[in-house]
């Protein structure tokens, strides 16, 4: 993509901490670009959202997924692994935002086709800037794939 | 050679009808006869002695009256040498064919001869020609005219009183060289009756006649008869009577009650032929003399017996004496009762068989003497070979021998006893030949068991077979074995115990060393509470050792593998069975099975059983044996082991899970508080003063420090969480890796580390690097004015079996006080301000080096400046089990 998309962009955050879930809203809004910020609690509802179940029928095809790693009743390392089994999600790119430093999780999440693993700076300024940065890398400096292959078909 | 025998006997006859009586012309007839007697037929001998004595009676006939005195005495010679020289003869070749049998058939001729064997083997044939001779003398003679005399008479009794004196005396000559009773009552008898001959022949005389009562005609016949009588009297008793061993105390009352009732008789005679007046001892009937016949009956009846006994075949005394009691029973029946008057032919007859009848028996006992000579002689050369037999044997024995004569002290020992002991073989001085030689070496232990081993022996004829110990020459003491019998008296007392001693020291000794080896094998089983068992294939019988029912608190034992069945447990039998099974069979090797034994209290033991099976040569099993271990204290503790294990893992896990749940849950709401803080203060500025801001800094900052507390701790526990197994690794590399990471600090403080390290080490490398880049970071961090200068070296220590790496620096050192204090987890001896940090790096540092097995201390006794840290690393670590259960990711749900 080369010039800027016509519409704001659809962004999917799941995390179920409400605060850090407001911190990262508050992040985005900062950010340069326009957005839409879709936030689910858990892995559940991601998917729900993701496949258009109910309650989410219409919910749009979002552009980039934050994806926190320990979550109640479906983890992200789960929405990961099925949302990159999923023909028609997995060409989303998905950014892996946690608190966990830990080695096991970055590598299984890389190891899940995970597109970056960010770990969230407890510092409110270092996250503006990691936010900022995400939004910027994603939606200016890399290009994705046009359309959903499977919606084209 | 028949021939020449039979010319010869016919030229002595005519001789000797020619010469007429000359002096000793009868005696020519033993010529033909000893001649006759080289035939290997005996019959050829007594053929011609038979004809030879015929022709000496016939010849006898032919003499002159005048000198019939000197024709008996020649001619009763005559017949007595013939029959003599027959009878030798005979004897002779029968003993030369027995030893030529003898030679023939054995191939180690017997050396010594028994009296059987020298005997006469006595033939009916032999006997019933000098009956014929006899018999056809006195029937063809009957009717010779012939009338003797007086003086003849006597003479002829006198040759008989000597004859029978002889015989009785050579009879008792034999009876005491060795003790035979019937040769006691013959030779008594023969005495006797010779000295009834010589009154006969007294009161016969014409000196007696003048002093009798009777008339010659009564007298003469009737102690005629009286001898004849006694001599057939003693014959039949001496027949007649049981022999019964008569014991030598007895012998000599019983010998003076013989000579008593011999010389009562005598008495008894004189009294009754002196005063008593008799008739007539002739009759006008048939039988000139039918008195005769009562001795007849006796000598028929003595007969009789000696037939019966039937010793007369091998026994040549008794053949003899048969033949002379047939000679005897001839002239009393067929020729003294032929006579019918005092001096007649068959009177004189009569008298000359008397003599004839005595000489058989002196003849007989000379044979019977001349053997006993033989058998002595035989018996002596057998002795001494088997003396000489003795001697070497004694020799060569190993066994030392001894012959102790019970009733006194003496004692014969060998010359090996003397060596056995250690004495010289004829020490007598030392070891004399006495009891008490032997008795005072005896160990005083044994004495006891030894004097009332040799008493049960002497009352009982027990079998003595004794172990002791004696004391040698030279003070020690040595097992030997007796072994003995004794001879006895006819009462049974011993009077003589003889055998022999053997060494059977070495034998004691090992079985001694057996029964301790036996006790060190059993106490090692207690100690080991291990039990054996042994179980006969077969038929099913075991044997267990005591510790096995110990171990079951059982009073009794095992006798069958029954029994072993019977305490398993109900879930084990089965199992327990095919293991053996398995193992008789040849299926499974050695028997090896882990089951349940009830024991007495009705808990269950575990046992471990460990067996092996034996096998005959077509490699049927037969026998099984091995051991049984009580592993109930040992299962139980792997039980308990194993909850441990399993708690511990389950432990760390949660621990895991507790680590990340502290690293990402807790840093959630210290972000929400930061974050927070931190948004008021960007987008509420204008509404603060400072000093709001200034609060709502120092609440970032406890945020921000508590995080680094958090991830400190994460840190730590990583140690354990993060753990790698030990391999082996090259430390330079570590340290190297460390230096990397802490690059920029050391070319800021322009620190020179000098790295002298082993080769490899066993270890786990990610930590190594960690615990290299805490020590020198801290090197770097506490430095003094100068710049660092950091030296690693290392030391072996062979002892210990590690490595002793030493971290020197030339920093600010710590205070001995502190040297423990800095190793405990945010303990730290400086302000943050001073030096930041929490205090965590030292004690990752020992939590490392414990985690390998090693340490790390404060070497607080060096002389110079700054800190060093003494790592002890052993050569080869041990995995330790609280990591291994789990790896390094995965472990989350």
């Amino acid at each position: 993509m080369n010039q800027p998309p016509q519409r704001p962009a659809e962004i999917l955050l799941v995390e179920d901490s409400v605060t850090d879930a407001e911190l990262a809203i508050k992040a985005l809004e900062r950010g340069k670009l326009a957005n839409n910020v879709h936030h689910v609690k858990d892995g559940v509802e991601a998917l729900d959202f993701l496949l258009r179940r109910d309650p989410y029928p219409n919910a749009p095809r979002p552009d980039l997924i934050l994806l926190d790693l320990n979550m109640p009743r479906m983890d992200g390392r789960e929405v990961l692994k099925e949302v990159k089994s999923n023909n028609s999600l997995k060409t989303i790119p998905v950014v892996v935002l946690t608190t966990s430093d830990e080695e096991s999780d970055i590598s299984r999440a890389y190891g899940l086709s995970s597109n970056a693993y960010i770990v969230k700076p407890v510092d409110l300024r270092k996250f503006f800037t990691v936010v900022s940065d995400i939004q910027n890398f994603w939606f200016q400096v890399v290009t994705l794939p046009a359309t959903d292959p499977v919606e084209q078909s | 050679m028949f021939l020449i025998v039979s010319i010869l006997t016919i030229a002595v006859f005519l001789l000797d009808l020619k010469v007429s009586l000359g002096i000793a012309a009868g005696v020519t007839y033993v010529l033909p006869v000893a001649i006759a007697g080289w035939f290997p037929q005996r019959r050829h001998t007594v053929i011609c002695a038979t004809v030879c004595t015929l022709f000496t009676i016939a010849g006898f006939l032919s003499s002159p009256a005048g000198m019939v005195g000197v024709a008996v005495i020649n001619r009763t010679l005559t017949v007595l040498c013939i029959w003599t020289v027959a009878i030798l003869s005979i004897s002779l070749l029968d003993y030369r064919k027995k030893a030529q049998q003898a030679a023939g058939t054995e191939s180690s001729p017997r050396l010594m001869l028994t009296e059987a064997d020298c005997g006469f083997n006595g033939s009916a044939k032999v006997l019933g020609a000098i009956i014929s001779t006899f018999v056809l003398a006195g029937l063809s003679l009957q009717a010779v005219d012939w009338q003797g005399s007086r003086e003849l008479h006597t003479l002829m009794e006198s040759c008989a009183v000597l004859l029978a004196m002889m015989g009785g005396l050579l009879c008792l000559i034999r009876y005491y060289s060795r003790y035979s009773i019937t040769h006691l009552y013959i030779g008594v008898g023969l005495i006797g009756t010779g000295i009834l001959d010589g009154l006969h022949a007294v009161v016969t005389s014409s000196f007696f006649a003048p002093l009798a009562r009777s008339a010659p005609e009564s007298l003469i016949p009737w102690s005629w008869n009286a001898s004849r009588l006694f001599l057939a009297f003693v014959l039949l008793v001496t027949f007649s009577l049981k022999r019964k061993a008569i014991v030598p105390e007895q012998r000599q009352a019983h010998e003076q009650a013989v000579y008593f009732g011999v010389m009562a008789i005598t008495v008894a005679w004189v009294a009754f032929f002196g005063f008593v007046p008799l008739p007539s001892g002739y009759s006008n009937g048939f039988l000139g003399r039918p008195l005769e016949l009562l001795p007849a009956a006796l000598f028929l009846v003595a007969t009789c017996f000696v037939v019966k006994r039937n010793v007369w075949r091998t026994d040549s005394f008794e053949f003899w004496v048969l033949a002379s009691l047939l000679v005897n029973l001839v002239c009393q029946t067929i020729v003294m009762t032929r006579s019918f008057g005092l001096f007649d032919t068959m009177f004189d007859l009569a008298h000359l068989m008397k003599i004839v009848s005595y000489c058989l028996i002196l003849v007989g006992v000379m044979q019977n003497i001349q053997i006993l000579y033989r058998v002595a002689d035989s018996t002596s050369r057998e002795l001494e070979v088997a003396n000489t037999r003795f001697d070497l044997a004694v020799k060569g024995a190993s066994d030392g021998l001894w012959d102790w004569q019970v009733q006194s002290e003496s004692v014969w020992y060998s010359p090996r006893f003397r060596e056995l002991l250690g004495f010289e073989t004829d020490d007598s001085a030392n070891f004399p030949d006495t009891y008490s030689s032997f008795h005072s070496r005896l160990h005083p232990d044994d004495a006891d068991a030894t004097n009332a081993s040799i008493a049960s022996h002497l009352e009982l004829n027990d079998l003595f077979d004794c172990e002791f110990r004696l004391k040698r020459s030279d003070g020690e003491y040595r097992w030997f074995r007796a072994r003995a019998s004794s001879t006895r008296d006819d009462s049974g007392h011993a009077i003589r115990m003889s055998g022999s001693i053997q060494d059977v020291h070495a034998r004691k000794e090992a079985e001694s060393a057996l029964r301790t080896a036996e006790l060190r094998l059993e106490q090692a089983l207690d100690g080991a509470e291990v039990a054996i068992w042994d179980w006969n294939v077969l038929t099913g019988e075991l044997y267990v050792s005591p510790q096995l029912t110990l171990q079951l608190g059982e009073t009794g034992t095992w006798t069958t593998v029954d029994d072993w069945l019977a305490h398993i447990h109900p879930d084990d039998r089965e199992s327990a069975w095919l293991a053996a099974d398995g193992s008789l069979s040849g299926e499974t090797g050695n028997y090896e099975d882990t089951f349940r034994l009830r024991h007495a209290d009705g808990t269950y033991r575990w046992v471990l059983a460990r067996g092996q099976v034996f096998r005959d040569e077509s490699g049927t099993p037969n026998r099984m044996m091995g051991v049984h271990l009580d592993l109930t204290e040992r299962k139980e503790a792997e039980r308990l082991l194993s909850k441990q294990a399993r708690d511990l893992l389950s432990s760390n896990a949660e621990l895991e899970r507790f680590a990340y749940v502290a690293s990402h849950d807790l840093q959630e709401p210290l972000r929400a508080v930061a974050g927070y803080i931190q948004l008021l203060e960007m987008d509420y500025a204008e509404k603060f003063d400072d000093v709001a801001k200034t609060y709502m800094q120092h609440t970032v900052e406890g945020v921000v420090r508590m995080q680094t507390l958090i991830r400190d701790l994460l840190e730590y526990s990583r140690v354990m969480r993060k753990a790698e197994p030990f391999v082996e690794i090259n430390p330079a590399k570590c340290i190297d890796d460390a230096c990397k990471l802490l690059e920029l600090s050391i070319s800021d403080s322009e620190a020179v580390i000098e790295v002298d390290v082993p080769q490899t080490v066993f270890a786990d490398s990610a930590q190594m690097t960690r615990l290299f880049q805490n020590l020198i970071g801290n090197s770097l961090k506490y430095r003094s004015g100068s710049p660092p200068r950091i030296t690693i070296t290392h030391k072996e220590i062979t002892g210990a079996g590690c490595w002793e790496i030493r971290v020197q620096d030339n920093g600010i050192g710590i205070e001995p006080r502190f040297a423990e204090r800095i190793f405990v987890i945010f303990q730290r001896l400086h302000t943050r301000e001073e030096y930041p940090g929490t205090g965590l790096g030292l004690a990752v540092c020992r939590r490392i080096m414990e985690r390998h097995g090693g340490s790390i201390h404060v070497d607080t006794n060096h002389d110079s400046a700054g800190t060093a840290f003494v790592l002890k690393l052993p050569f080869e670590p041990e995995v330790d089990a609280s990591n291994s259960g789990y790896s390094a990711d995965g472990n989350l749900p």
